[in-house]
């Protein structure tokens, strides 16, 4: 490799970008250094100029490391890549597993030395970078948690309405009425995405327009009008159940 | 209509025998003659006896309605319990047999008194059994009822704790320190005495029922400092609380998820400044605390989290405050999010 080798290091937290250019200073002083405050200005530097070592930080404004690090994966000319984090568990994990460089914050000294020999090994004789689109995707696709909050419109703000105080869903032509004890808010999420995010312990569909809070229903008995209707807790309003699903109110 | 009480055996017996002998002391004290007690008892115990023992038996047993049994029971008993006292007597059947067709009327009144007596003594019981059984299971709910929140409350209280000690704050903190340590001795010092307090403050809390607002609004004061640290002047943030509210006790560490959720999904994600306002208000008798940022809202995917620390406090809150206390959370359209408070009386 000719001329000077350059990183950078991107951190939002500047203190923390002063200490480790300081010690890669002491440790490699013919480095040449520059910074970047978020995942944004991180890219760009990257994508401007040609570095040899980029060293992450992965909870940045605008883009994660790991957002900046896939965002590259289609460039020629890639820098090597060194995470840097205070704690996370999971990707710590899966760096591990895919022999992919991390740093844990804060950086000790002998830790930093033994990174930095490696990378030198690496720059001198280019080996197979690790595989980090797998890792990336992998680490994308953490275990799926069912929703908690709905993220609801009311009149101009929009609200963010705890999932066990849904008493249920309604489908109207373009939204979805989302009904609580004490009101209604509007999301967009059509039914059939929402369902999937809900835990089908407590939500159940009753009707082509309609999903439940079973912990809500009081009441299942006839609505005077050949179908099974719903009287739900803190609704005045009873739900028709649809025949399809009327057997999951039968009593046992 | 069914009496249970027949079975508890002996409280009924005890009254039929009770009942049985003031008949016979009243037949003896009509008659004038006390040497006449024993024969009067002797008929009274048998006759009343039998009765309650037929009752028992046609009600309980053959499942008859009680009025049906009492029918049946007064004639049976009368007849099978008067022979049986004759006979321990000597009298023959007979002699017995024309005395009762004679005073039948007597001897019924006296039958058809002592037993209306003896059910309503029953009913009594019952009712009264009835009402120590709903009486024992209030209790019994109230007090699981109580052991249900405090377990809540100690499970929120250790989560909360292991929320606040949250590895990535406290590990970017000593970053920074280390960092401070070799450029800014000085600062490095007012960051360490911060994290001191923060650390001891929080750890108290962890362990305490109460705290003042104004013990609250300190505690955050220097985890805001410590943040402002972090980020380097990127935070701005603003406490709002009155004089009047400082001594105010609440449960502790209410505000603090909020706050770090502020700061962890609003302005972190965000480039450039940002603010967090802290307020304590009192209106219409509710303490209203409100903490505001001007990050980047809700759904910011990269940062959403998984609301534990929001579940938690909703947990605490219902646990302590039941009815009296809301949570909203809300993005108004200027931007940023502001999550509110309300707490009403702890019950």
């Amino acid at each position: 490799m000719n001329g000077p080798i350059r990183a950078l290091i991107a951190d939002d937290e500047p203190l923390l970008r002063l200490d480790l250019a300081a010690e890669l200073g002491r440790q490699w002083p013919e480095l040449e250094i520059e910074q970047a405050e978020d995942g944004q200005q991180a890219l760009d530097a990257l994508r401007a100029q040609p570095f040899a070592i980029a060293f992450l930080d992965i909870r940045m404004p605008v883009m994660t490391g790991l957002a900046v690090a896939e965002a590259l994966q289609a460039q020629a000319n890639k820098p090597l890549l060194v995470f840097v984090t205070a704690y996370d568990q999971y990707a710590i994990e899966a760096f591990e597993r895919a022999a992919v460089d991390y740093l844990l914050k804060p950086v000790e000294a002998g830790r930093l030395a033994r990174c930095l020999a490696r990378l030198r090994e690496r720059l001198q004789s280019p080996s197979p970078a690790p595989d980090l689109a797998a890792l990336l995707s992998a680490l994308r696709e953490r275990p799926l948690q069912a929703l908690r909050w709905i993220r609801a419109a009311v009149g101009e703000s929009v609200r963010m309405i705890p999932i066990d105080d849904v008493v249920y869903f309604s489908a109207t032509d373009k939204y979805v009425l989302v009904l609580t004890r004490d009101g209604e808010a509007l999301i967009r999420t059509p039914l059939r995405e929402l369902i999937a995010q809900l835990d089908p312990a407590v939500f159940q569909q009753v009707h082509r327009g309609t999903i439940v809070n079973l912990n809500k229903v009081v009441q299942a008995g006839p609505d005077g009008r050949g179908h099974l209707g719903l009287k739900l807790a803190g609704r005045s309003e009873t739900l028709t159940v649809s025949r399809s699903y009327a057997h999951l109110f039968k009593q046992m | 209509m069914e009496l249970k009480t027949l079975r508890p055996f002996l409280p009924a017996l005890a009254t039929a025998l009770l009942v049985n002998t003031v008949i016979a002391m009243v037949l003896s004290w009509q008659e004038g003659s006390a040497s006449s007690f024993w024969i009067n008892a002797l008929y009274s115990h048998c006759i009343g006896l039998t009765i309650w023992a037929c009752l028992a038996f046609a009600h309980t047993r053959l499942r008859l309605p009680l009025w049906l049994a009492c029918l049946l029971a007064i004639p049976a008993g009368l007849g099978t319990g008067g022979l049986i006292a004759s006979r321990l007597l000597g009298i023959s059947g007979r002699t017995f047999g024309s005395h009762l067709l004679q005073q039948w009327p007597v001897w019924l009144g006296i039958s058809v008194l002592a037993l209306l007596i003896n059910l309503w003594a029953s009913m009594n019981r019952e009712r009264l059994a009835r009402t120590q059984a709903e009486l024992a299971q209030r209790k019994a709910e109230q007090a699981s009822r109580e052991r249900e929140i405090e377990r809540t409350l100690t499970q929120a209280r250790l989560s909360l704790l292991q929320a606040q000690l949250e590895p990535h704050f406290v590990f970017n903190t000593l970053a920074n320190l280390r960092s401070l340590i070799a450029h800014e001795p000085a600062a490095a010092q007012a960051l360490l005495d911060r994290l001191s307090l923060w650390l001891r403050a929080s750890l108290k809390a962890a362990r305490s029922e109460n705290t003042t607002l104004g013990a609250e609004f300190a505690l955050i004061q220097a985890y805001l400092d410590i943040q402002v640290t972090r980020m380097g002047g990127r935070l701005a943030y603003a406490l709002e609380l009155p004089a009047e509210l400082a001594e105010l006790t609440l449960p502790p560490m209410l505000l603090q998820p909020l706050i770090e959720n502020a700061i962890r999904h609003g302005i972190e994600p965000k480039p450039g400044p940002g603010r967090i306002t802290v307020a304590a208000a009192r209106e219409d008798g509710l303490i209203r605390l409100s903490v505001s940022d001007d990050g980047v809202g809700f759904g910011a995917a990269d940062t959403a989290g998984t609301g534990v620390g929001l579940a938690n406090l909703r947990e605490r809150l219902a646990a302590l405050y039941g009815e009296a206390a809301g949570l909203t959370i809300e993005s108004p359209a200027t931007g940023g999010v502001t999550v509110t408070l309300e707490l009403g009386e702890k019950r």
